[in-house]
């Protein structure tokens, strides 16, 4: 799929590095203290590496590097969940309503 | 909230009845959240078959990886051709907030011998912490309470599993899975973590830098856009973080 490394070896490495995050800090338990600033950063990663992967396949700039489609049915699904989460904080009711969109708006035939 | 505060009965001398308890209540804590996990296991399990990954390398990523959000992270990014070094990168920067976790039980489990210490941590999941800091806030640690630790850890890790493979399954039935749109589950569930977490300045400006930055360097070979607009965003959000502190003081 991805060319030259095989996807064993991109799980293999996925694995290793969960471990290398989740293990060390139970591993040396009462020796490490994390600095305040550190730990500000790691607070903010997901928020930071999501919204990098969101805007980018909701403008379909993977599958248009050119430019920005700006009228695709992936675009209106995310303005939908990002409404459904709004509306009711609840990571399930985001789910659905953003998958639905995503669903639906293929059928219709508008884009 | 829940009665099982009961469970710390002082110095017990028989210690099964205990551990039986334990591991009753690390179940009964961990449930919910295995609720949750279903349908994610199910979409990821028949979004990669879908995707052309083979059942076997499907499966070892819920074997070994065992991080919904990194797996659909991993799929997604192998979805747009994208490189090991991509994925691998986006992994570490993803679950980072792992860290975080270990961080905050250590004082938990810091008494326990090494293979504890190693099993509980390699299973340290968004849903495992979440049940287990919330235990621990409320019971405090009892002498068996890393039985119910490892009871949760264990049955997020069976029930994942066991979902990816009906998802495999259900992923082999229907062709044309790819592009019906069932790969924003993946998309949707970021969404509301990200939304969720907009709750300061500093996680607001996280996003709006990630998106801009992400958008505008999407032409960059290599996916180097996701992950120069990944680092900008967090520095970024660290600064206001300072910002919104130091006129909190003034």
């Amino acid at each position: 799929m991805s060319g030259e490394i095989s996807v064993g070896i991109i799980i293999l490495g996925m694995a290793l590095i969960n471990l290398a995050l989740r293990c060390p800090l139970f591993l040396m338990a009462d020796r490490i203290r994390i600095p305040a600033i550190v730990e500000r950063a790691l607070a903010h990663s997901p928020v930071a590496v999501l919204t990098a992967i969101i805007v980018p396949s909701a403008l379909h700039l993977n599958v248009a590097p050119s430019g920005a489609e700006w009228f695709n049915p992936d675009l209106f699904a995310t303005i939908a969940a990002i409404a459904a989460s709004l509306l009711t904080r609840n990571l399930m009711a985001t789910i659905a309503v953003g998958l639905g969109a995503a669903l639906l708006l293929r059928q219709v035939g508008w884009f | 909230m829940h009665k099982a505060a009961a469970v710390s009965a002082p110095a017990a001398s028989n210690k099964t009845p205990e551990r039986r308890a334990e591991i009753a209540d690390g179940i009964k804590v961990t449930f919910p959240f295995m609720v949750g996990a279903a349908p994610f296991g199910v979409i990821f399990g028949a979004l990669a078959t879908a995707q052309g990954l083979h059942p076997f390398e499907t499966l070892s990523l819920s074997l070994f990886v065992f991080s919904g959000s990194a797996q659909f992270v991993a799929i997604s990014l192998l979805a747009l051709g994208a490189g090991a070094w991509t994925i691998w990168l986006a992994t570490l920067i993803l679950n980072l907030r792992h860290t975080l976790y270990a961080a905050a039980l250590v004082p938990y489990v810091r008494h326990l011998s090494l293979p504890w210490r190693f099993v509980l941590s390699a299973g340290l999941t968004d849903e495992t912490f979440a049940a287990m800091e919330d235990r621990y806030r409320r019971l405090g640690r009892q002498e068996h309470s890393h039985w119910a630790y490892l009871t949760s850890v264990v049955a997020m890790y069976v029930n994942w599993n066991i979902w990816t493979s009906l998802g495999i399954v259900a992923g082999r039935q229907f062709t044309g899975l790819e592009d019906s749109g069932l790969a924003f589950a993946a998309i949707a569930t970021f969404i509301g973590m990200v939304v969720q977490k907009l709750t300061t300045p500093g996680a607001r400006a996280a996003a709006a830098i990630a998106g801009v930055l992400a958008a505008a360097l999407a032409f960059l070979p290599h996916n180097l856009g996701l992950t120069i607009a990944t680092l900008v965003a967090i520095c970024g959000a660290v600064l206001v973080d300072r910002h919104v502190a130091a006129r909190r003081i003034a």
